[in-house]
């Protein structure tokens, strides 16, 4: 039983019990060609929430991604006629340049990521309006390559779109594991104060942190663009919300110090699996509204016991009395 | 909250600086209304400063209610929006089951205050209070999308079509609720126990908790009110075209927060009024109908809108960094 108590095979065994509800009411749910179009449409939350979750590692929320995601979208869609690369290097570089002067503005103010990245989430969005003249951009006909290569089906049940997302999180788990920026992140999400104190520096992870929530938005935009042919300045308004469900449900703390890529994953796929199961059932558009609200609030309780909240020392405090 | 054991002090700035704070902010709506009409006639006349103040209402309105919230410490709430449209389509849909008006808005209150109320309790727990109002939003969409369908619903009511488009003395009714929820909030906040309480924990939740003041309780308060004002929001909505939408909410959280920023309520509590938060939201509606006419696209606007909140919160920031050094 003592192996249940692993929070990270606890979400394993949801994520089991979310897919067998669901295979067992919808009708050819358990198909690896569902299964593929279950990967297909987790990738752009999966590296919307890679990033998302190494901002909230380092304790910190950007709420901006949504719309730099819809900004790097419709960039990659004007820039697609020169081909693939340059398309999304064109998205993502202002977006890291972005995320860089956003954290330093940050670090440097010591001012709260949610209320600056608020004004950003806002001024953003309008960036889009503005550079896309508020109007549907669409892939060239020439280029419909790009989004038929993007979702090509390879190795059963992935994409070049599915691998991509699997790649990212692999490489931003392993850079925060053990690379010295990596372990810098989760100290001062940890603890600010003993991070500064152990002479940790408190500028450069934050830096760090905001121009990887930042670039991984604009590198899943723009795939996302990319793949659905067209780019509309609106869009993405709700990955905010379904990429902090997902990495709540994977175990990520708002509190900042703790989670892993792996718990990323899984919660990216959970979530995902529940709301294509919805899909298939054949529920309304505000179901998922409605869904991703209730799951949003009941991880946020779990992380209220678990991360570093003030209820949880309330309980450690408790449970260590009645053990004295 | 850990370097604002300082700003106890500074609850109670010299009155002359919260005047020149009043004036300064007075002035510049003042000049913004010149600069329209010299540049643009058609924005000078009385037709429109009724439309603007309208517009100002619907917003400021909310902008009371926010105002609570932001005092109180816990920043901001991205839910407002969608409680006013949820509030709008709950009492549409209870009056088209034949509810008389005032049961069908007593009901829906009923439900707005759990809504607020839940969110405050999440909150209070140490929740982060954006991401608490993210999630109850969607929910909130979801719900108003369970209950109608996703379709607008049509309501049918004098009463309802009077508080939409009637006038008192000439001037709207959403006008004149907005001058009463202005003076309300400069009461509470002001004049009542409540309000001081409020401002206490904004300023330092830990020496307030410390001190004997029932924090949880007044940041639930906090949230019936913001939630309350909205829904009072979407009632007006609601009225003015006799017709509840589930959708077209989207900007009302943005146009709260920078009215109550432009109103120069400190972003981390504990200083603030809603005399201002008002002030900001008037600020905003015209700037907002001035672009209107210069035929500015949607997308500039909110580009704007963004740029000042951020260039406001950083220059307030460092001000009060200043001051506290």
């Amino acid at each position: 039983m003592t192996l249940l108590k692993n929070p990270l095979l606890q979400r394993v065994l949801l994520l089991v019990i979310v897919y067998a509800a669901m295979a067992a009411s919808v009708t050819n749910f358990g198909t690896t060609g569902n299964a593929y179009a279950i990967l297909e449409s987790s990738a752009m939350l999966g590296i919307v929430a890679a990033g998302l979750a190494v901002n909230m590692m380092a304790g910190e929320l950007d709420l901006s991604v949504g719309s730099v995601a819809a900004c790097a979208g419709l960039v990659a869609i004007m820039m697609s006629g020169h081909g693939l690369v340059i398309a999304i290097i064109a998205a993502v570089v202002p977006a890291v340049l972005y995320g860089i002067l956003q954290g330093y503005a940050i670090a440097r103010l010591q001012i709260s990521s949610l209320v600056f990245t608020l004004g950003t989430f806002i001024g953003i969005r309008g960036l889009a309006y503005v550079i896309s003249d508020e109007r549907t951009l669409s892939l060239a006909l020439s280029d419909l390559g790009i989004s038929m290569a993007l979702r090509e089906r390879m190795l059963l049940i992935f994409s070049p779109f599915s691998l991509l997302m699997i790649g990212v999180l692999v490489l931003t788990g392993l850079l925060l594991r053990y690379s010295r920026p990596g372990r810098e992140i989760f100290a001062i999400g940890g603890s600010r104060k003993e991070s500064r104190a152990a002479g940790v520096p408190q500028t450069r992870p934050l830096v760090l942190s905001f121009a990887t929530s930042a670039g991984l938005a604009a590198l899943a935009g723009a795939l996302a663009s990319l793949k659905g042919g067209s780019a509309t300045p609106g869009s993405y308004e709700t990955v905010l919300l379904a990429a902090v469900t997902a990495a709540l449900i994977g175990g990520v703390s708002l509190y900042g110090g703790r989670g892993s890529m792996l718990g990323v994953l899984i919660g990216v796929l959970t979530l995902q699996v529940l709301l294509s199961g919805l899909q298939l059932l054949g529920a309304p558009n505000w179901a998922a509204n409605l869904a991703t609200g209730l799951i949003l609030l009941a991880f946020l309780g779990v992380d209220l016991v678990n991360g570093q909240s003030p209820v949880a020392d309330a309980v450690r405090r408790y449970s260590l009395r009645a053990r004295a | 909250m850990s370097d604002s054991a300082m700003q106890i002090s500074q609850i109670h700035p010299p009155r002359s600086r919260r005047l020149l704070k009043l004036i300064l902010l007075a002035a510049a709506v003042v000049a913004l209304v010149a600069l329209g009409g010299w540049f643009n006639p058609a924005f000078l006349t009385p037709e429109n400063g009724l439309a603007i103040l309208r517009a100002a209402a619907m917003s400021g309105i909310v902008a009371m209610g926010a105002t609570f919230i932001t005092i109180s410490g816990r920043f901001f709430s991205l839910a407002l929006g969608q409680t006013a449209m949820f509030a709008g389509v709950f009492m549409a849909v209870l009056m088209a089951q034949g509810l008389p008006f005032g049961l069908a808005v007593a009901v829906m209150l009923l439900a707005v205050v759990a809504i607020g109320a839940v969110q405050g309790a999440i909150i209070s727990m140490g929740a982060n209070p954006i991401i608490t109002t993210l999630g109850a939003g969607a929910l909130l969409a979801g719900l108003a999308g369970l209950t109608t369908g996703g379709r607008n619903i049509a309501i049918e009511s004098a009463v309802v079509e009077w508080i939409g488009n009637g006038r008192i003395l000439g001037v709207p009714t959403q006008t004149w609720a907005f001058l009463v929820s202005v003076a309300v909030a400069w009461w509470v906040i002001n004049k009542t126990r409540f309000g001081r309480e409020t401002i206490l924990i904004g300023a330092n939740r830990a020496t307030a908790g410390a001190s004997g003041l029932n924090v949880s309780r007044i940041t639930i308060l906090v949230f019936i009110i913001a939630s309350l004002a909205a829904a009072m929001m979407g009632v007006f909505e609601a009225a003015q075209f006799s017709k509840a939408r589930v959708a077209g909410f989207g900007a009302v959280d943005f146009d709260v927060i920078a009215a109550v920023l432009i109103g120069g309520t400190a972003i981390q509590g504990g200083k603030g009024s809603p005399f201002r938060a008002a002030l900001g939201a008037v600020f905003i509606a015209t700037l907002q109908n001035y672009m209107l006419l210069l035929a500015w696209s949607s997308g500039v606007r909110t580009l704007i809108t963004g740029a000042f909140i951020v260039l406001i919160v950083a220059g307030f920031h460092i001000a009060g960094r200043r001051k506290g050094a």
